[in-house]
């Protein structure tokens, strides 16, 4: 779906992202929404018949209706919108933060725009209309990303096959059932070491992270189940949500790495102090003990040192005295 | 009697005691309080020549810049040489006016002290850092100048309560670079005696000495005195491969000429820098073999001298093709350290100790 298309760099002058960029984009604004929770919505945008007015009149002309269309899309977008080009007629618009009615009211804007615009072609004027396809959700229902735009673009589809000049609502695809909260096989260890931190008295802030990787581990399993049947053209693991994936378990694999170190940190720590309230651990006692006896040796030297001085120039001062 | 020692042990025991630590520079003596207080002052004291002056001055005695700025008109005292009191010195700089440089020391004391704002009564317990290998006379002297400012003092090596400070009690070299002393000091985990420690004098004087000289070598027409080339040498003082122009303006003839006296600059810092490492190889050698790698790997180097840019790295360079190794570590606050080790041992100090100084 975002793979460069031939022809989308003449169509990139007017601000367009390319499908790298894009991806990139997409991914950041899903994982933002989703962990947030706010709304967001995609929008594919298709100009109607664009493919006959290609024949009919030229690549320039269908250009130049691409380029205007995308002018009033760019002018009615806010800024936090993002838009780019999907295919080879089709424009993606990326709608974060608004309500389900604010991106209608974006697409019925759209549609006016481009109601408005004239196109001279030959003999008569030619007039433009669009089709939309609308997809929004949020949480977990943006788990997913390739199959979240696959499902808007198939709402466009529709929306054209219906005669076009029309939006098609369709609902985010649903993802599966959560798996049972009971730990997955290699979990135990993680989580036992959770409850034996908690027990011991372990700082919440440890007990606190190793809980959220666990519910992420089950989050994570949600999120690599086959993809939802309301996405039936949607490859279940194609290259880029298999980058997603791995990129995801390197994360997760970083996180890991972090905890254990903190939870050895910890454990060390836990080692110097007391298991029994008031009797101190052998190695921080011997050490404390080590560091405390040096010091007061230092100052009884230091005292002595300077016990002897005073004694020193009190013989010399007996011995000038009996001099003089 | 039993109400005396109760007195006496919450004076001890609640606020009533005011822990110092002095540093008793040549150049600037700095002290940090166990009120938290920290304050330097240069080490100079100057007295009126006359009433005019007294009148003019509007008091006794002036200290520090404001004794340097004002010096024409004062009896004007450096009353430190070589880190010690110069009336304690033997030859001619002790014998030349004893008895006012013992009298500016101690006022110079007074002065610290009272910068450090102990409260009316407060016990005042007072560590001071002298030169690793001053003599006992040096050190009667300084005692001496103390006494009436303190109610109980203890001298202790400068390089030693900079490692205290640090907590660098084992496998550590201090070098400590004041203006009148270099003290270098082994720490290896016990108290330091007289063959760890070694007191060089190409210390900062010997620097603004040699530059001096290279001044007047190179540019005979110019003015100057010693303050102008200590001041030149605090704020451009390198000994970096490249440095920056260093161009100040020399009176010639009455008329303010500039001179770029970088190089000269780099050519006087850069001849402390072989005894040091002469001085590290001693001690290094004579420590045990096995252990004498940790040493060259914490070396510490602190004090006022240790301000001058890029010597860290010109004491490893010359100690890696002397030694086969070594690592500098430029302490924090090279102003302050010894002052902070010295607080630090006062206040670790049982007051035990303290009392039966007194």
């Amino acid at each position: 779906m975002f793979e460069p298309i031939a022809g989308h760099v003449a169509l990139r002058g007017g601000g367009l992202f390319g499908p790298n960029e894009l991806r990139r984009l997409l991914v950041a604004e899903f994982d933002r929404a989703r962990r947030h929770g706010f709304p967001l919505a995609c929008l594919v945008v298709g100009i109607d018949r664009l493919g006959q007015l290609h024949d009919l009149y030229g690549r320039e002309s269908k250009l130049e209706i691409h380029r205007s269309v995308m002018r009033i899309l760019q002018a009615d977008r806010r800024v936090s919108d993002f838009m780019a080009v999907l295919d080879d007629d089709r424009l993606l618009v990326v709608v974060p933060h608004a309500p389900l009615e604010g991106v209608r009211s974006l697409v019925r804007r759209l549609q006016r725009g481009a109601r408005r615009l004239r196109f001279e072609g030959e003999s008569r004027a030619l007039e433009i209309t669009l089709s939309a396809g609308l997809c929004q959700g949020r949480g977990d229902d943006l788990r997913g990303l390739d199959v979240f735009v696959a499902t808007t673009a198939e709402a466009q589809q529709r929306a054209s096959a219906l005669g076009g000049d029309r939006v098609v609502e369709q609902k985010p695809p649903v993802p599966e059932p959560a798996p049972s909260l009971a730990p997955a096989p290699g979990d135990e260890s993680l989580a036992e070491l959770a409850l034996r931190l908690d027990a011991s008295g372990a700082g919440p802030s440890i007990v606190a992270a190793l809980l959220d990787l666990l519910s992420e581990r089950h989050a994570g399993a949600r999120d690599t189940t086959p993809a939802a049947p309301t996405a039936p053209q949607a490859p279940a693991m194609v290259g880029g949500e298999r980058d997603d994936a791995l990129e995801m378990l390197e994360r997760r694999v970083s996180k890991m790495a972090d905890l254990l170190a903190r939870v050895e940190r910890s454990l060390a720590a836990q080692s110097e102090r007391s298991a029994v309230p008031g009797v101190a651990a052998p190695a921080a006692r011997a050490r404390a003990d080590t560091l405390g006896a040096l010091r007061e040796e230092l100052m009884g030297r230091i005292f002595d040192a300077n016990v002897a001085l005073r004694r020193e120039v009190e013989k010399q001062r007996g011995a000038e005295g009996a001099a003089g | 009697m039993a109400d005396d020692e109760t007195q006496k042990d919450k004076k001890l025991r609640g606020t009533g005691v005011l822990h110092l630590g002095i540093d008793l520079g040549t150049s600037r003596t700095s002290v940090s309080a166990s009120n938290g207080i920290r304050e330097t002052v240069a080490s100079y004291v100057g007295y009126p020549k006359d009433v005019v002056a007294r009148k003019l001055h509007g008091k006794d005695v002036l200290f520090g810049s404001e004794a340097i700025e004002k010096r024409l008109s004062l009896e004007f005292y450096r009353p430190l040489a070589k880190g010690v009191i110069k009336s304690s010195l033997d030859g001619p700089a002790g014998k030349d006016d004893a008895a006012g440089n013992l009298r500016a020391a101690r006022d110079l004391i007074a002065e610290i002290v009272r910068r450090a704002r102990p409260k009316p009564d407060a016990l005042i317990y007072a560590v001071i850092g002298v030169p690793a290998q001053a003599s006992v006379h040096n050190k009667d002297a300084i005692l001496e100048a103390a006494r009436g400012s303190v109610d109980s003092v203890m001298l202790c090596s400068e390089p030693f309560s900079v490692a205290y400070g640090l907590d660098m009690l084992d496998e550590a070299l201090v070098i400590d670079i004041g203006a009148g002393t270099v003290d270098l000091c082994r720490m290896r985990g016990v108290m330091p005696e007289d063959a760890d420690q070694i007191t060089l004098t190409t210390a900062g004087d010997f620097v603004d000495e040699r530059l001096t000289e290279l001044m007047k070598d190179a540019h005979p027409e110019a003015q100057f005195t010693i303050h102008m080339v200590k001041s030149l040498k605090e704020k451009h003082g390198s000994v970096l491969e490249r440095q920056d122009p260093a161009v100040v303006e020399l009176p010639v003839n009455g008329k303010p000429t500039p001179f770029d006296l970088a190089p000269l600059i780099k050519l006087a810092c850069g001849a402390i820098v072989p005894p040091i490492v002469d001085g590290l190889a001693k001690l290094i050698a004579s420590f045990d073999p096995e252990f004498q790698d940790r040493l060259k790997k914490r070396v510490v180097l602190a004090g006022g001298g240790s301000q001058i840019k890029g010597l860290d790295t010109a004491i490893e360079k010359l100690m890696h093709d002397r030694l086969g190794s070594g690592r500098v570590i430029r302490v924090e606050e090279p102003q302050y350290g010894g002052a902070n080790g010295a607080l630090k041992i006062a206040e670790d100090m049982p007051d035990e100790f303290w009392e039966r100084l007194r």
